[in-house]
């Protein structure tokens, strides 16, 4: 019996002492941004120390997963064998409302919105274990509550 | 770059080797014949090489990179051999970072008197099927943030830029059209272009494959195999040659770092290159209104605006208008990519703008020759770290 293969699921990340809060996290359907207490400032991706200050005695603290697109692409070209059948791929580059800059990458599967477009974080468990935020649109202001 | 090393060394020689998608020739062979021609041009043999310097790296995003010698890199040992000077190489360099940084080790290296002749050549293998694949199952290190959703591809990561720089400004991908039109129309006047010989349309453009919404497969250079050298001396012994030349005025280096996750954002290529821009003037002593010509580094379209705008051009937002309206053309206020860049002319990581400053400087720019062209600036890769820029005049 033969069927046809499959194509090769997405690339799965492989947490890390670094980042290993932020997967666990999402796992948890929250999005965690890592946090110096001392600039108290978030930075992301995760780093071994603070960009700001230098320290290495790092935490990290939940957020809204609210921002707004800072911008997006459409990809209409497959990244790698897995996509091939997932196009278009919208992804987004969402600056969250916590801190100005703080910018978060993601897919999000309603397609592109302009940028300034309010947007929340949703989680989607994509494999045992392995939890991806997406991105969609916020329906309207009084969603927020 | 202290000003103690304004003007003191001289790029004499440009040489290419054939530039296509298939080669006949490996890429040792080609490279070998652009070292040679190089050395024709400044009126040098094999034996005057002292010092040889590269980036021996393949393109290839989330593949297997090749490694073989002269087949996929060629390394800076292969070289010599091949030339039959590896006895009389008193300096050689190979950089981790794009070649350009060769170039400015090439400057230390003869200002420094460590030797007397230098070639700086890249040679670059496109491999066979997609370059741009991530293939792997795991994503670890900064992919973990990026690749399993497909945010693993260079034309994403600069895509995210354009549509920025569109939406900000007002722009639509008309204006992209116009200025890709008026970039072929440069190219044209190349022969050696890989789209010589192939006008444009703005229907074309707006017709072309979409990549990575909005960006088209024409707003990426086009990968060809092939090699360039140059071949730099100090400025005294160039000038006692009499062999054309152009002097390196001034460098400057990228250092703004690239934002994590994201690669890139319109706001960090804005600080990223006007930080270069004061660099690159304070070394030099030129200014923005003292350039003739400028090679701005676009591997990716939109990188040519964000460039002109960092060095002080334009204003932020400004150049893609201006570009639309003609203002890069060779017969506009100030010729921009004069030979097509390396949309036009090829992918060639840096050096398609590097030669192409030098031969304008030298009049060898033949129908696309800017008459006079006095000063150029060169620039490569997109303003953030592992970037660089060169101001470069006619003696």
């Amino acid at each position: 019996m033969s069927e046809t293969p499959l194509p090769p699921a997405p690339p799965l990340p492989v947490p890390d002492p670094v980042t290993a809060f932020f997967w666990e996290a999402l796992r948890e359907h929250t999005l965690a941004i890592q946090w110096c207490s001392r600039c108290e400032r978030f930075q992301h991706t995760p780093a071994h120390y603070c960009f700001g200050c230098g320290t290495e005695e790092l935490t990290s603290r939940t957020v809204s997963g609210r921002g707004r697109v800072h911008s997006s692409t459409t990809l209409l070209d497959p990244p790698g064998p897995a996509f091939v059948d997932r196009l278009p791929l919208t992804i987004v580059v969402v600056e969250l409302d916590e801190q100005a800059g703080l910018v978060l990458a993601a897919e999000m599967p309603s397609g592109p919105a302009p940028i300034g477009t309010p947007v929340e974080a949703y989680f989607e468990d994509v494999a045992a274990g392995t939890t991806l935020p997406r991105f969609r649109p916020l329906a309207n202001e009084s969603d927020q509550a | 770059m202290s000003n103690r090393l304004r003007d003191q060394v001289a790029i004499t020689g440009v040489g290419y080797s054939d530039l296509s998608r298939r080669p006949s020739a490996s890429l040792g062979t080609l490279t070998v014949s652009a070292v040679d021609a190089a050395l024709d041009a400044a009126g040098l043999r094999r034996s005057d090489v002292d010092g040889i310097a590269t980036s021996p790296s393949m393109p290839r995003y989330g593949g297997r990179k090749g490694v073989e010698d002269g087949t996929d890199i060629v390394s800076t040992g292969y070289l010599a051999g091949r030339l039959g000077i590896a006895d009389a190489i008193t300096w050689s360099s190979s950089t981790t970072h794009m070649v350009t940084y060769s170039l400015i080790d090439a400057v230390h290296a003869i200002a420094a008197g460590a030797c007397e002749t230098v070639v700086v050549y890249r040679a670059v293998h496109v491999p066979d099927g997609r370059y741009i694949s991530f293939d792997s199952t795991v994503a670890v290190g900064g992919d973990q943030f990026t690749a399993p959703f497909g945010f693993s591809g260079p034309p994403s990561w600069a895509g995210v830029v354009m549509r920025r720089y569109l939406d900000l400004h007002g722009y639509s991908r008309e204006h992209l059209a116009r200025f890709a039109v008026a970039n072929r129309a440069t190219t044209l006047l190349n022969p050696r272009a890989y789209w010589s010989g192939k006008p444009l349309t703005v229907e074309d453009y707006l017709g072309a494959r979409m990549v990575s919404d909005p960006m088209t497969i024409l707003d990426c250079d086009i990968p060809v195999d092939g090699a360039v050298a140059l071949v730099l001396t100090s400025a005294e012994r160039a000038a006692s040659s009499g062999a054309p030349h152009a002097l390196v005025s001034g460098y400057a280096l990228g250092t703004q770092a690239a934002p994590r996750g994201v690669y890139m954002t319109l706001e960090d290529l804005w600080s990223g290159t006007e930080r270069m821009g004061v660099r690159l003037w304070q070394s030099s002593g030129m200014r923005p209104e003292d350039i003739d010509v400028v090679q701005a580094y676009d591997g990716f379209s939109i990188f040519v605006p964000t460039w002109l705008e960092g060095l002080g051009f334009h204003a932020r937002g400004d150049a893609l208008g201006a570009l639309a309206e003609g203002s890069g053309s060779l017969t506009g206020p100030r010729p921009v990519n004069t030979g097509g860049g390396s949309l036009g002319e090829g992918r060639l990581h840096g050096m398609t703008q590097l030669a192409e400053a030098v031969l304008q400087l030298t009049d060898q720019g033949g129908q696309r020759q800017v008459d006079g062209a006095g000063t150029a600036v060169a620039t490569i890769s997109n303003g953030l770290a592992g970037s660089t820029a060169f101001a470069l005049r006619r003696p």
